[in-house]
Formats: structure tokens, C-alpha cells, sequence
């Protein structure tokens, strides 16, 4: 870094009030408009000092003491690292695995279309669906870190689709929530599903025939990733054909995706990368202008006392806003009888064909509570039809969100502790050098070097 | 040397805790110089923070002219609304979590006129009128800046108001008129 790259700090104030600084880079005072083209291309690379260029590295300031005179460490955004080294970024030589892989043929080429296939139909939700996951398979690195010289091999190519048993239970859970929707007037209901991510995009795929799905997946696969990101790109594989084929629907409720793992534990820079994010989710202003009045929140189990905590702000203001929460849990929806052998009758099956399978889930279990829901959920007016209280349990309806004690958002997200990474960085030029996953401390000196965009 | 303006300003509601406000202040390290890539990380940590509790941003400003005497004098006003600590409330008073306290982060960059970074804001900024004040535009704003690299940035000021958090705006304050040209978002 040359003196004349460096901005000096002219106005300095430090007040109660107020606390700032200006600033200005004296080695721009004299420059002469235009700008050479080299000076252009230097500029537009964000290559004079920077650390890496292209306006897509999120350097989230956590410095540490330099391992060595070469090299300091700092933590970066772990997504924008993936993006410009690879999604195994730090573990090149390693691959992901998958459990329940279905036994359907799938038209991998068809990766491709996720990030278009699994967008919102309504256009008004798309400024909330997220599509990072679905644009992994086929993303290409535009830079090698030295500490991964081997060729990272695309996801598409290792993407297996799965169907789980878990997923096949979440599809069914979430068409027999839609089925409650045939026929009533839902326009102001958002729903909101938290689930592992497998079964939150089963759950939504059961879903779509009256939602319209919000993916929130704000993540890329590794193969370290404390976030098993790649299961829930493998479950939206297995599900593709079905969302690609989905037609707009404006009147579809708006069903926001989440998945419960964004936030799992994480404790060893060594051995984990940290994939994690904070959801996204509009405000209560935004929903409002939606016309929406009431959010089901949907939790793995009815035993779910309350919102994981990265949602207690949204949801606060929600409530004071005049917006009604609640809670239900996904395991509210069952069928009359277990069916363990109809599962390995689905393995096989294309999804557009496992509502043949026979499988009804209701509210309650039975055919006769199904409709007792609008009886624990009062928001509808059309009127009631007959049902049996099934005594679901848990205290989903009766759950209102109160203010966190101790955590906030604010405290998880604004302390961007969560999804960075720990690299390397050259103190002589400010590359990178690599990932720090490993403790060996053999760095290759040679840095990182930069592909055409 | 011809120049162009970005500036922004929102104000936000301080959370509880006030990890809002600690976490803004972090990114204006108490530095004399500052390295252009040290700078970026400044300013992509700040957006990143803001971008990530906008729920709690109420009001908000922002501009970009390439016309470069008001870039001139426009970032001067900015300036100034730091030197003078206009913006400061008259004095300390508890928080209560029976009444919203505030925030602002202020932000502005006197760019080199065409220069790549200035070329890719002017591209970003091109809202039309009915939209300038949605909170998706200022989410798009701050997460677009990251394509802006601090070699074309010849002066920037960037403050927070308070300092000390006893001495966070109140809604009284917010509604003085110095305070106008922060407008409600959509």
C-alpha cells in the first residue's frame, strides 16, 4: 500500500451527541478528468489496495493478531468467498454426501433453471425470495485460492435429489394446511415455515397448490458447512419439476420458506464452515400494505413454545402493529394411520404423482377435526363446518410473541458473528490467501490469482 | 477534477440493548489515515448493518448528482451537519423502555466524476420519483454499495448521532425541523 492510497482524516468530532470524522485522499486532488483507461480498469477491479476486487468481498471486520510477518488473518462473508472460490472454498479435495436419495431419474441439466423455477409467482414477493441456494450448481469461481489447488468440481455434478421420509411426511403436512384454504377467504394470512430444510421445501412443494412459496435461503453447500445447505439443494431438486411447472397466481398466500438449521450451532473455525444466515422477512408496514392481518407460524412440533430467536423482533413488531401470530406445529397435521410401507412405494415416484399415493394428513388426525382448526385459528369468516375437537396439544394457538429477554436480531445479525469464514491475507499486497480450515499452517505464499469476470 | 455526491442518512430505532448503536460505531475507527481497502471494509460493514435492521429504520434520506458544483456544495452541507453537531439533541436523558429513542448514521462521498465506481452508483441510483422513499430502495442502496471502490472516492464524512447513548434523539427532537429532510419510508 503506497501513502497515496490512503485517505487522512481532516474534521474529527467526538461529542455526546455526535461522534464522526471526514476524510479525503489527497493523491486525487490533482487528478485530471478523465481518468486514464488504465487508471478505469484499476479502479473498476477496486484493485488500488484493496483486498479483492469486484465489489462482491464482504470484509467483516474481526482482525486478529498476524499468524506471521507475511500474512494477518481476517473473517470474511462466507457466501461472497464461496462465490469468488468456490462453494468448497477451504476444502477443495472434499465433497458432500446425501441420505435418501430418490431413485427417480432427474434431468440435472435442469439445475440450472433453480433460481427462475423456485421464484415467487406473485411479483410482489419476489424482492423477498432469496435465491442463493438455487444459484450454487452451477455457479463458476472467478478466482483459485492457493490453498485449494485442486479444481473444485461444479455442484450440479455431485447433486443428488432426495426424498426422505421425513420430506414425504412434510409434503403431506403441508398440502393438508392447503387444503384448509379451498374455500376460504385466506387473502390476508401469511404463512411462515420453519423447518429443517429438507422438509421445509417439501412442506412448501405440499403447500404451493394454494401459497405461494418465499424461499429465504440465503446459503451455499460446503462440505464443512455447519448448515447442511446441500440436503435442502438435493430436496429442491427432487422437487423441481413441480415448482418449474407452477402458473402466477396472485391470489396464492404468500408463504414464506425458512430453514431451522440457518442458525445451528457452531463452535470450531478448524473444522466447520460457517454457513449461516439471518432470515429475511418483511415488515410489518410491508405486510400490512399485502393486506395481511395474521401469520401462521409453522414449527416442527406442536410442543414449540415459541419463534426462534432471530424472528422475535419481526414478530413483536408484527404484533404491534395489529398483525395477529400464531403458532402451529407441523406434526398438527397427521394421517389417520401410519403407512410405512406406502413410503417405499414413493421412493420411486415422480412428485407430481405422490398425491396418488393415497396418503391424507389432517388437522388433527382424523377427516372429522380437520376442520376444527378454524375453531383453534378463529380468522376465517366464512362459516363453520362441522367438526370434532381433536385436543391438539401444545399452546400454538394460544402463543403470542413477547420480547426476547436476553437475545435479539440486533445482537445475532448486526454482530455479523454469524456466516464468515477466517482467511489468510498477504500484509504485502492484501490477497487472499486462503480459508484458515486447517490447522497445518503450511501456506502456500503464492496468492490468490483473479479470472476474467 | 470533476465530481459527483452519494449520501445517505437513516434513522433508526435504537433496540433495547443498544447493539445497534455499539455495532454502528465500530465501523468509525479513532484513526488519522486509512488504507482505501481498510476504508471499503468500513463502509460494507456499516451498509451491512443498516441493510440488516432496516425494520427498525422510521426515516431516511439519500441523494446522488453528478452535477459537480452541487456535489461540491451539497457534501459541504453534509459536512457541515456533522462540524456544527446540528444534529445533537440539547441533552442527556435516560432510556426508558417506555419511550423509542433513535439513531442516525450519516454517510457521503464526493466520487470522481465517470470513474467506474462513480458510473456503477449513478446506474444504482436510478429510481423513479414514486419509489425513492421504499424501504426496498434504500435495501437495494446498501447492498449495491459494495461495487464502489474507495480509490475513486476523493472525500467522505460519515457520523452517528449519538455519540452517547444517553444522548439518542427522541421523537420530540426528530420532529424539529432540522430534521425535516428526513422523510417517513414507504
Amino acid at each position: 500500500m503506497s501513502n497515496e492510497d490512503r485517505f487522512e482524516r481532516r474534521d474529527n468530532v467526538s461529542h455526546p451527541g455526535i461522534v464522526g470524522a471526514s476524510w479525503w485522499q489527497e493523491s486525487l486532488a490533482n487528478v485530471q478528468a478523465p481518468v486514464s483507461r488504465r487508471r478505469a480498469i484499476g479502479l473498476a477491479l477496486g484493485a488500488t489496495g484493496a483486498v479483492v476486487g469486484l465489489g462482491v468481498m464482504a470484509a467483516l471486520i474481526s482482525r486478529c493478531s498476524g499468524d506471521d510477518d507475511d500474512m494477518r488473518v481476517e473473517r470474511m462473508s462466507s457466501l461472497d468467498m464461496q462465490k469468488i472460490f468456490g462453494w468448497s472454498f477451504g476444502a477443495a479435495q472434499e465433497s458432500v454426501s446425501f441420505n435418501g436419495v430418490s431413485t427417480q431419474p432427474f434431468d440435472r441439466e435442469a439445475l440450472v433453471n433453480m433460481a427462475r423455477d423456485f421464484a415467487p409467482r406473485n411479483a410482489r414477493h419476489a424482492r423477498y425470495y432469496t435465491p442463493a441456494l438455487f444459484e450454487s450448481p452451477f455457479a463458476v469461481p472467478t478466482a483459485v485460492s492457493s490453498s485449494d489447488p485442486e479444481t473444485i468440481v461444479p455442484i450440479h455434478r455431485v447433486l443428488s435429489p432426495i426424498f426422505t421420509k421425513e420430506m414425504r411426511r412434510a409434503y403431506f403436512r403441508g398440502r393438508a394446511l392447503a387444503t384448509l384454504f379451498e374455500g376460504q377467504p385466506g387473502g390476508d394470512i401469511a404463512v411462515i415455515v420453519d423447518l429443517n430444510g429438507p422438509e421445509a421445501v417439501a412442506f412448501a412443494a405440499g403447500a404451493e397448490v394454494a401459497c405461494d412459496p418465499i424461499f429465504t435461503f440465503a446459503n451455499w453447500p460446503h462440505p464443512r458447512g455447519v448448515v447442511k445447505a446441500h440436503d435442502t439443494l438435493a430436496a429442491a431438486a427432487y422437487f423441481q419439476p413441480l415448482f418449474a411447472q407452477r402458473k402466477p397466481r396472485d391470489a396464492a398466500l404468500p408463504l414464506f420458506v425458512l430453514d431451522l438449521q440457518r442458525l445451528a450451532p457452531y463452535t470450531d473455525d478448524a473444522t466447520q464452515f460457517d454457513n449461516r444466515y439471518g432470515p429475511s422477512l418483511p415488515d410489518a408496514r410491508e405486510l400490512a400494505g399485502w393486506g395481511i392481518k395474521r401469520v401462521l407460524y409453522v414449527t416442527a412440533s406442536q410442543t414449540d413454545p415459541r419463534e426462534q430467536v432471530d424472528l422475535n423482533d419481526s414478530f413483536v413488531a408484527y404484533k404491534q402493529a395489529g398483525i395477529d401470530v400464531k403458532l402451529v406445529g407441523a406434526d398438527s397435521f397427521s394421517p389417520e394411520r401410519e403407512e410405512p410401507s406406502e413410503y417405499e412405494a414413493t421412493l420411486g415416484s415422480t412428485p407430481s404423482s405422490l398425491d396418488a399415493s393415497g396418503s391424507h394428513y389432517f388437522y388433527g388426525g382424523k377427516s372429522q377435526t380437520h376442520a376444527w382448526f378454524w375453531r383453534d385459528y378463529p380468522w376465517s369468516a366464512a362459516p363453520q363446518r362441522p367438526a370434532m375437537d381433536p385436543h391438539v396439544p401444545g399452546t400454538g394457538r394460544t402463543y403470542t410473541p413477547e420480547p426476547f429477554a436476553s437475545s435479539t436480531p440486533s445482537r445475532l445479525l448486526a454482530g455479523a458473528a454469524i456466516g464468515t469464514v477466517a482467511v489468510a491475507v498477504s500484509r504485502r499486497s492484501g490477497g487472499i490467501m486462503g480459508a484458515l480450515l486447517n490447522r497445518n499452517g503450511s501456506w502456500n505464499r503464492a496468492e490468490s490469482s483473479y479470472g476474467g469476470g | 477534477m470533476a465530481h459527483s455526491i452519494f449520501a445517505m442518512e437513516l434513522c433508526l430505532r435504537l433496540d433495547a440493548r443498544a447493539e445497534l448503536h455499539h455495532h454502528l460505531r465500530q465501523t468509525l475507527p479513532d484513526v488519522t489515515q486509512m488504507a482505501v481497502g481498510h476504508k471499503w471494509q468500513c463502509y460494507h460493514r456499516a451498509t451491512q448493518i443498516l441493510a440488516y435492521n432496516l425494520q427498525s429504520a422510521e426515516r431516511g434520506c439519500w441523494d446522488y448528482f453528478d452535477d459537480p458544483e452541487r456535489a461540491q456544495n451539497d457534501f459541504e452541507m453534509w459536512k457541515n451537519g456533522m462540524v456544527t453537531a446540528e444534529g445533537a439533541r440539547p441533552g442527556p436523558r435516560p432510556l426508558s423502555p417506555a419511550e423509542p429513542r433513535y439513531l442516525t448514521f450519516t454517510m457521503a462521498f464526493l466520487l470522481v466524476k465517470d470513474s467506474p465506481s462513480d458510473l456503477a452508483l449513478r446506474r444504482l441510483c436510478e429510481i423513479s420519483q414514486e419509489h425513492l422513499w421504499e424501504r426496498r430502495v434504500f435495501a437495494h442502496l446498501l447492498n449495491g454499495f459494495g461495487t464502489v471502490s474507495f480509490a475513486s472516492v476523493f472525500r467522505d464524512v460519515s457520523y452517528v448521532i449519538p455519540r452517547d447513548i444517553e444522548w439518542a434523539l427522541t421523537r420530540e427532537d426528530l420532529a424539529h425541523e432540522k430534521f425535516k429532510y428526513l422523510r417517513p419510508l414507504l
